[in-house]
C-alpha cells in the first residue's frame, strides 16, 4: 500500500489567524504613536502664527523706537528674563497686574505718546504675557518647565509651557547675539461661535528684539 | 487484485483544495475585518478632504494678511477712511465695504493712497486690493482680486435677510465671509474679516491690527 503524501505548502487555519493577530498588533502600535503627532501638529497652529507675528514685531517696534529702550531691556537683570505685569503676592492678597506694565515704562514726548499707542495696541491686539528675555533662552525655559518663575508666583499654562518647550533655546546662535533679547507673547483669541462658549484659545510668537 | 485498484484510486487523489467550511470560514473573517475598517477609512477620507480645506483658508488668509501688512510696516499706514458700504449680502446680492488707506511713504509714481474693496455675500467673496511695483524703470499700479474660492454650494439658513422665514434655506458658497469688522481704537487700526464654514465655523480670520501714523510720530 503506498502511503499518501501529505502537501505541507500551505498554512492552516490557525497559522493565518496567528500572523492576521500579529500584523493587527503591529498597526496598533504604528497608530498609537500616530495620534499624539498629529495632535502636536494641530498645536502648533497656534504658535508663531503670521497674525501674532506681525503683533509681535509692532510691540518690538514700540520697545525699539523709545528713548528709554535700555532701561526697558535692564528689567531682564541677572535672572535672564522678565515678566511684564507679573502677580504679586502679598500674604492672602493676590494682585494680578496686565502686561500694561510695559507701557507705563515707555516714554511720553511731545506729540508721540508711545504710551498711548502701547496701551491701546495691547487692549486691541488682546495680549495677556509679554516676556523679554535673554537671546539665550535656556533659563527661561528651565523655569517655565519647573514652574519656578522669578516674576512673581505667576501661573503658568499647560498651553503656555507647551509653547515655551516647543520654542528653540537659540544657545548655538547667543554668542554671536550679543546685546539681543527675546520678546515671548501670549495673545487670546475669544471664540465667537456661540455653540462653543468658554472655548476661547490662544496664540504664542516670539521675536528677537534689537 | 480489487484492493490494489483502490489504493492506487485513492494516491490519485489529492489535498490541494479547501473544504467548504474552511472557505466559508476564511470569508466570514475577511468580511468582518472590511466591515470594521470600512468605517474608519471612510473617516479619514473626510479628514483628509477638511485639512485640505482647512490649509486652503489659512493659505488664502495668510497671503491677504501678508500683503496689506507689508505696506502697513514698509509704507507707514497714517490713516483710514471708510469710503462707502453698500448692499447686503443675499443669495443674489453683495455687500461691498470701500476703504481707503493713505500712508506716509509714498509707492512708485508718487502715489500715498490704496483703495481696498471687500465684497461680502453668498456666493461671491472677495478681496481687492492694488498691487503697485516698479519694474525695469516703469511703475505698475494693478488692482489684484483675492477671491475665497468655495468648493461647492451648500443649503444654510439664510442669516443675512431678515425676510425670509426662520428656518428657511438658501444657496450658499460653502466658505464665505462672516462679517467686516472695522474701526479704530484711538490711533490703533483693526480690520477683522471672520472666514466662515460648517466644519471650522469663524476659527480662521483675517485679522489685522497695526498702529496708525506710528513712525512719522516716532519721528517727530
Amino acid at each position: 500500500m503506498k502511503k499518501l503524501r501529505n502537501n505541507n505548502k500551505a498554512f492552516a487555519l490557525v497559522e493565518t489567524l496567528i500572523g492576521a493577530l500579529f500584523v493587527v498588533a503591529v498597526f496598533m502600535v504604528l497608530f498609537e504613536n500616530y495620534y499624539p503627532i498629529v495632535g502636536k501638529y494641530e498645536r502648533y497652529e497656534n504658535y508663531d502664527d503670521l497674525e501674532s507675528k506681525y503683533i509681535v514685531h509692532y510691540l518690538r517696534q514700540m520697545i525699539e523706537a523709545d528713548p528709554n529702550k535700555s532701561s526697558i531691556i535692564n528689567k531682564i537683570g541677572s535672572t535672564g528674563y522678565y515678566l511684564f505685569g507679573a502677580t504679586v503676592q502679598d500674604g492672602d492678597i493676590t494682585t494680578t497686574a496686565t502686561p500694561n506694565e510695559l507701557c507705563t515704562l515707555l516714554s511720553l514726548q511731545g506729540s508721540f505718546n508711545n504710551k498711548q499707542y502701547c496701551q491701546n495696541f495691547i487692549d486691541e491686539a488682546k495680549i495677556t504675557k509679554i516676556f523679554l528675555s535673554d537671546y539665550n533662552t535656556t533659563t527661561f525655559k528651565n523655569d517655565v518647565k519647573k514652574h519656578t518663575l522669578v516674576s512673581g508666583s505667576e501661573e503658568i499654562s499647560r498651553a503656555f509651557e507647551l509653547y515655551v518647550d516647543y520654542m528653540p533655546t537659540f544657545k548655538n546662535s547667543a554668542s554671536s547675539k550679543s546685546g539681543y533679547r527675546r520678546l515671548i507673547i501670549e495673545i487670546k483669541h475669544e471664540n465667537n461661535d456661540s455653540s462653543k462658549e468658554g472655548t476661547d484659545y490662544y496664540t504664542y510668537a516670539n521675536i528677537e528684539v534689537f | 487484485m480489487k484492493n490494489n485498484k483502490q489504493l492506487i484510486t485513492i494516491n490519485k487523489l489529492n489535498n490541494n483544495g479547501l473544504t467548504l467550511i474552511e472557505l466559508i470560514l476564511c470569508f466570514l473573517i475577511v468580511s468582518v475585518i472590511v466591515i470594521s475598517l470600512l468605517n474608519t477609512v471612510m473617516n479619514y477620507k473626510n479628514k483628509e478632504q477638511i485639512e485640505d480645506l482647512r490649509s486652503n483658508i489659512i493659505s488664502y488668509k495668510n497671503q491677504v494678511t501678508r500683503i496689506i501688512e507689508t505696506d502697513f510696516i514698509k509704507n507707514d499706514i497714517s490713516s483710514y477712511k471708510l469710503v462707502s458700504t453698500s448692499g447686503k449680502a443675499g443669495e443674489s446680492s453683495t455687500e461691498i465695504w470701500d476703504i481707503t488707506f493713505q500712508f506716509n511713504k509714498q509707492f512708485c509714481g508718487g502715489i500715498y493712497q490704496k483703495n481696498m474693496k471687500i465684497v461680502r455675500g453668498n456666493k461671491e467673496n472677495y478681496i481687492m486690493y492694488p498691487d503697485i511695483f516698479e519694474r525695469g524703470g516703469t511703475c505698475y499700479n494693478q488692482n489684484v482680486k483675492y477671491d475665497l474660492l468655495s468648493t461647492t454650494n451648500v443649503l444654510d439658513v439664510d442669516v443675512n435677510d431678515a425676510t425670509t422665514a426662520s428656518g428657511d434655506k438658501v444657496e450658499y458658497s460653502d466658505i464665505r465671509f462672516a462679517y467686516v469688522y472695522l474701526k479704530a481704537y484711538g490711533n490703533i487700526f483693526t480690520l477683522d474679516i471672520p472666514i466662515y464654514h460648517s466644519d471650522f465655523g469663524t476659527n480662521y480670520h483675517i485679522r489685522i491690527i497695526s498702529p496708525l501714523n506710528y513712525l512719522q510720530s516716532a519721528k517727530s
